[in-house]
């Protein structure tokens, strides 16, 4: 359940509830506006039925014997159209139809509807010739005559009917139109609002990748205080890194300089009592060491994965390489393309750059080359030289998980134990081929890709 | 030769100043960050030996500021920072090699030797003049294939002049680079220690520029 909400966008959230409210304002609306328009065009229609009553009315005259006559007969065309729904009708007192449109049509006059002589202006719906009629009725009692003539006027209610319904027609479009108005301006808003937060993903990535080393945008007051927050975290975690790595840093001074001046000064000894203690101050001296680089390295852990371009490393760990082995001549070269970064922290990189082609320089005969290139998600890097090799049997032996190279060579093997934990740290992949050069080929494999390639969020 | 070897620990300063002094060096020796800089500024070195964390101020910004001022002496870093980054921070600010403690004195002093050569643009350890020759490395001197018996301070005057060969090499640089700093300047002690190394080595290949110092000449 939790799972599902984390994973509904804002925006959905927003669009759906402003369709649900949206959707019943305009209905509302639409409802309203069709309920006064029926009202407004019945009273019209109904009115136009009353004139044209009275108009008869003011026809209608009384002869001497008693007849009702027309002075005249209405002159609108729909009383003239066969069956136009638009009818007449004066029935006598005994209920015979005496005078009636033309438009009723009929040989034999018949009333339209039973006359009920009720002297006021009243109006009825009845079922029609051919539709269904609205129709006016009023009594008159002439002067001179104490009898009611009923007076009658009729239209057709689907005229009502059809107004309203090509009213409706309208209205419903104009509401369409104003709903996705409003949906779109609702969507529009969302964006604007969303903004901001899409920014803030970017700088994540950036400051991921690191490129940058905080937020450095103007958020909007809502926000200002998550990105503060944000700061002072990124802070409080490098202040932690840098302190570790000092406190690293301290401890070795503080282990090395003694260690250093013991052993020279074992030089001054005879040899049988200088034996053991060598060997007890290189173990002290390795072990040191060992856990001094794995502390550095736990710091690098606790920092938020950072990317560090390796043509950059590259070239200052060959720089240094050039200067270590001056006296050897070596030739060293790299190519690496510039864009290439590695998905971690910049030390961690240099210890095992570092380690690896100084192995490769202390063995190689003049040529060390480092070729860079894309693998999947992964930067490969390729180290080679001409030097004697190593014989495939031994191979495996080198970089096996938890192997250690302790037995003491040249403090070689500490160097290549450092390298491993990195690798293994990072979950990227090493191993040994031969090289084209004529010697060792390192493959090291580290998480890493192209910069500006993958998306922060 | 003379080396400034800057060391806050007292006994490993004591320990490499020694080790310099019996490979030959006239040495001076500091343990803080600001007599690094003043000592090195103005007095002549072969070779700086430097720590780089130092009371006072760090032994990379000493570095710096030398090379800055145009200084071009050779400077060995001899430290526990032992990341490749800071190999490369220590490198890149002028540093012309870079050792890491604990150290073999040997691999010290080799490495010493082979820079004093190279900033002096030999080779080999083993420097020729006409029949003379001389191996740093070793410190033995020999005219014509025979050994010659010198004490320190000739042996001293005689590889600063092999190492600059041909050239007239004043009074005051050979002062400045044959003994250390409380040592008093006086001109006469130069030419008493000429004289007698001229005795061992046949008074033809020390020649006098009247003047201007003294040249190491081949043929003898």
């Amino acid at each position: 359940m939790k799972k599902a909400n984390h994973s509904e966008s804002l925006t959905r959230i927003v669009l759906k509830s402003g369709l649900i409210w949206y959707l019943s304002a305009i209905l509302a609306t639409g409802a309203g506006l069709l309920l006064i328009f029926e009202h407004f065009i019945e009273k019209r229609f109904d009115q136009s039925i009353r004139n044209q009553l009275y108009d008869l009315v003011a026809a209608a005259e009384i002869t001497p014997n008693g007849n009702v006559t027309l002075a005249w007969r209405p002159s609108a065309p729909h009383f003239n159209q066969p069956l136009s729904g638009w009818y007449w009708q004066i029935i006598s007192p005994n209920g015979e139809v005496i005078e009636q449109s033309l438009s009723l049509y009929s040989d034999e006059p018949l009333p339209l509807l039973r006359p009920d002589f009720i002297g006021q202006y009243h109006w009825q719906e009845i079922n029609g010739p051919l539709q269904e009629l609205r129709v006016g009725l009023q009594s008159i009692r002439f002067a001179g005559s104490d009898q009611p003539w009923q007076f009658l006027v009729a239209g057709p209610s689907a005229d009502i009917d059809n107004d309203v319904a090509g009213f409706a027609k309208l209205v419903a479009g104009m509401l369409c139109v104003l709903g996705i108005f409003m949906l779109a301006s609702l969507w529009f808003q969302v964006r604007q609002v969303l903004k901001p937060i899409h920014a803030m993903g970017d700088e994540i990535g950036r400051i991921r990748r690191g490129q940058q080393s905080r937020f450095e945008q103007t958020l909007p007051r809502e926000l200002q205080s998550v990105g503060d927050e944000l700061n002072t975290l990124l802070e409080h975690n490098s202040a932690i890194l840098e302190r570790s790595r000092l406190q690293a840093a301290n401890l070795a001074h503080a282990l090395k300089n003694p260690i250093s001046v013991i052993q020279n000064e074992l030089n001054h000894l005879d040899a049988d009592s200088a034996k053991v203690m060598t060997e007890q101050l290189d173990k002290l001296n390795q072990n040191a060491q060992t856990h001094l680089s794995r502390a550095r390295l736990s710091g690098a852990i606790n920092q938020l994965a950072s990317q560090t371009n390796v043509s950059e490393s590259l070239s200052d760990i060959l720089f240094s390489m050039e200067l270590l082995y001056k006296q050897r001549g070596l030739s060293l070269g790299f190519r690496c393309p510039p864009d290439f970064y590695f998905g971690g922290d910049q030390h961690d990189l240099e210890e095992v750059l570092g380690n690896l082609i100084d192995n490769a320089c202390k063995w190689a005969d003049s040529h060390i080359y480092v070729n860079v290139e894309e693998g999947d998600h992964q930067v490969v890097l390729h180290i080679d030289d001409d030097g004697p090799g190593i014989p495939e049997s031994a191979r495996d032996t080198i970089f096996k998980a938890g192997k250690r190279l302790d037995e003491t060579t040249e403090g070689s093997g500490l160097g290549m134990a450092i390298v491993t934990d990195i690798v293994t740290l990072y979950g990227g992949d090493i191993s040994i081929e031969h090289s084209p050069l004529g010697g060792t080929r390192i493959r090291l494999a580290l998480p890493g890709g192209r910069q500006g390639e993958s998306s922060p969020l | 030769m003379r080396a400034l070897v800057v060391e806050d620990n007292i006994q490993a300063a004591e320990q490499i100043t020694q080790a310099l002094i019996g490979h030959g060096f006239a040495v001076d020796t500091v343990h803080d960050g600001n007599d690094a800089w003043f000592q090195g500024d103005t007095e002549e070195y072969d070779i700086a030996i430097l720590d780089l964390g130092l009371p006072g101020r760090d032994g990379l910004s000493v570095l710096t500021d030398w090379r800055r001022g145009g200084n071009k002496m050779p400077v060995i870093i001899l430290t526990a920072r032992d990341t490749w980054r800071e190999k490369v921070t220590g490198l890149r600010a002028g540093a012309d090699d870079y050792l890491v403690k604990p150290f073999e004195m040997e691999e010290l002093l080799a490495r010493v030797e082979a820079l004093v050569r190279r900033a002096c643009g030999h080779a080999s350890s083993i420097l020729r003049c006409g029949e003379l020759e001389i191996d740093t490395a070793t410190q033995r001197a020999t005219l014509k294939g025979a050994h010659l018996d010198l004490s320190s301070l000739e042996y001293r005057l005689l590889a600063y002049m092999m190492n600059h060969a041909g050239e007239v090499v004043s009074k005051a640089t050979l002062t400045e680079h044959l003994y250390q700093m409380d040592f008093e300047h006086n001109s006469n002690v130069i030419e008493v220690l000429v004289n007698r190394v001229r005795k061992k080595i046949g008074t033809q290949h020390i020649q006098t520029r009247r003047g201007m110092g003294y040249q190491l000449n081949e043929k003898g």
